[in-house]
């Protein structure tokens, strides 16, 4: 087992939109080789929360450390560029492409201008094998040539997955991936995160609770801006407070 | 149904084949014709970049055409009338050639483009639209007011500029300069569209958010298109002042924007070659309806509204398979 190492470290986040609390003195860590989800019930701050770890949103307050490096400071681009990707609500790919090239634009996002300008938008030998390796990973390797605006919505899902893991990323921020997956393309998004959350951490934000049990190594439960409960699977389902607040009986 | 590629072969041999067929019947008004949709196809090819590649669509690229027109005419001007500016270090006497003028006018239009494109990129949608507009009218009413260079009557620079020694007076050898001016744009453009740079583009116009997410700047990918476009617009506006031998505030005005636009539309955004087939037939309407009509302008409406509601992807939808 490799050392755990705190990858996203969030001590005393505070943000407020106006009058209205959206994250009241917020800590939590995501560690090494795991997954922690982040639950709570519509307009509880989850979404704000991950803006404000991807950076665009600013804390009034707190710190977002990323692997041990206070990135408070750091626009969107320069987190990403540090590792922290993140994927939307929505699937937020290009529709007008297909699959292989999506994955490719995720592959090529070099920094500089001009070598995008100078390079062909074309994959070498080592892109491509990089590509199809997450293509089999994802099992998408059978819709490499299909335009991404005809995939079905589970598959669009799987792609944008596809696109973040292309970035080579340190810790994943997912944003209710399983919203709107039928059960068949849940189960398997389960195994497949199972998989992931071995080499990259992940902080899943989710509704669908039998994907949370079946995956989050730490549950943090979110409530009008605030953690109330947080610790692991078991700790959390027998938890009144989480029961009163979030689930409103029993799990 | 061809590909692109037949495609874009067809319509450059087909401009070429036209001008051709005036200098054997010895018609120079056709070979006339022919440069005016060459000069106004590299304007609109490069407008499609942001526009039908980036998602911008800028009201106010008539400022790049009619800065680079100016730079172009002043340069000639002072040549010809051997009066020279005084740039406070060296005094600049202008130029009668081409390429030097070209140069300048790329320079100076792009120049322009950086300061009004980092401005206008912060916005999006309506808002662009305008401040671009906003834009171009400023430079419009400066040269209007700017009677140094003939105010509102415009300037005339009489002769056309030097090439080597190529005789430019004659109406096919300028087709050519021009012609070879398209060919190398084209180049330059397919090489940008097909880049790493080109298809971010394509995905800011997109999913600017995901682009972010990726790590991507967009304000810098659109810049930096938008530079491209604004200097390759220049060079056509330096082109029609030597098409012309004469640059006035026309060149710059809104109603220039519109017809940069229009070619797009009607030819296709979103094609290398589109707007250079909406040049097409943007001038043989203007040519051969203004023959039948007055107000051929209406039926242009006409045939616009048409071609938007039934064929978003232009004229050369028509004929490119997908």
């Amino acid at each position: 087992m490799a050392e755990k190492k705190e990858i996203l470290k969030l001590s005393g986040i505070n943000k407020c939109f106006g009058n209205v609390v959206v994250a009241k003195d917020i800590s939590l860590t995501v560690i090494s080789n795991q997954l922690h989800a982040l639950i709570g019930p519509n307009g509880a701050g989850k979404t704000t929360l991950i803006k404000m770890i991807s950076g665009e949103l600013k804390p009034d307050q707190g710190v977002v450390m990323l692997l041990d490096r206070k990135v408070n400071h750091l626009s969107e681009i320069a987190r990403v560029h540090r590792g922290c990707i993140r994927s939307f609500q929505v699937s937020s790919i290009i529709g007008s492409m297909t699959v292989f090239e999506n994955i490719l634009l995720a592959v090529k996002q070099k920094r500089s201008i001009l070598k995008m300008l100078f390079r062909k938008f074309q994959s070498n030998s080592s892109e491509s094998s990089f590509v199809y390796q997450i293509l089999n990973q994802l099992s998408l390797e059978t819709m490499e040539k299909k335009v991404a605006s005809t995939l079905s919505h589970g598959d669009k899902r799987k792609l944008e997955l596809a696109m973040a893991l292309a970035i080579d990323p340190k810790i994943l921020l997912l944003d209710e991936p399983f919203a709107g997956l039928d059960q068949a393309e849940s189960s398997k998004l389960i195994e497949l995160l199972k998989s992931i959350k071995k080499n990259i951490p992940i902080l899943l934000i989710e509704h669908d609770m039998q994907a949370v049990f079946a995956l989050a190594d730490k549950i943090s439960v979110l409530n009008e801006g605030e953690i109330i409960e947080s610790g692991s699977v078991e700790k959390i389902r027998r938890s009144k407070l989480v029961q009163n607040a979030y689930l409103g009986g029993d799990l | 149904m061809l590909t692109e590629k037949k495609f874009n072969l067809i319509i450059v041999l087909g401009i070429f084949a036209f001008s051709l067929i005036g200098y054997v019947i010895n018609e120079p008004y056709f070979i006339t014709l022919a440069t005016k949709i060459v000069i106004l196809g590299i304007a609109g090819c490069a407008l499609n970049l942001i526009l039908g590649f980036g998602g911008m669509v800028s009201f106010g690229h008539a400022m790049f055409f009619g800065v680079g027109s100016y730079v172009a005419a002043i340069s000639a001007f002072h040549s010809m009338n051997g009066e020279s500016i005084n740039l406070i270090f060296f005094d600049f006497n202008g130029s009668n050639q081409m390429l030097f003028n070209w140069f300048l006018a790329v320079i100076f239009s792009m120049f322009f483009a950086l300061v009004v494109g980092s401005i206008s990129i912060r916005t999006s949608g309506v808002y662009f639209i305008m401040i671009t507009l906003a834009f171009a009218q400023m430079t419009y009413y400066f040269s209007v007011g700017w009677t140094k260079y003939g105010g509102e009557d415009g300037l005339s620079t009489y002769v056309r500029n030097d090439l080597f020694s190529i005789n430019t007076m004659l109406p096919l050898n300028f087709f050519i300069i021009c012609f070879a001016c398209l060919c190398f744009v084209g180049f330059i453009l397919n090489w940008v569209i097909n880049s790493n740079f080109g298809n971010f583009l394509k995905g800011c116009k997109e999913n600017e958010e995901k682009m972010i997410s990726l790590g991507l700047n967009p304000y810098t990918l659109k810049l930096t298109a938008f530079v491209i476009s604004g200097a390759i617009t220049g060079l056509a506006g330096a082109l029609y002042v030597d098409l012309n031998r004469f640059v006035s505030p026309t060149s710059l005005s809104w109603q220039t924007s519109g017809e940069l636009i229009v070619l797009v539309i009607l030819g296709g955004s979103g094609r290398l070659f589109g707007p250079l087939l909406g040049a097409i037939v943007f001038i043989l309407l203007e040519q051969f309806l203004g023959e039948v009509t007055e107000n051929w302008q209406f039926w242009l409406g006409v045939i616009l509204v048409l071609i938007v509601l039934y064929f978003p992807k232009g004229v050369s939808g028509l004929f490119i398979k997908d």
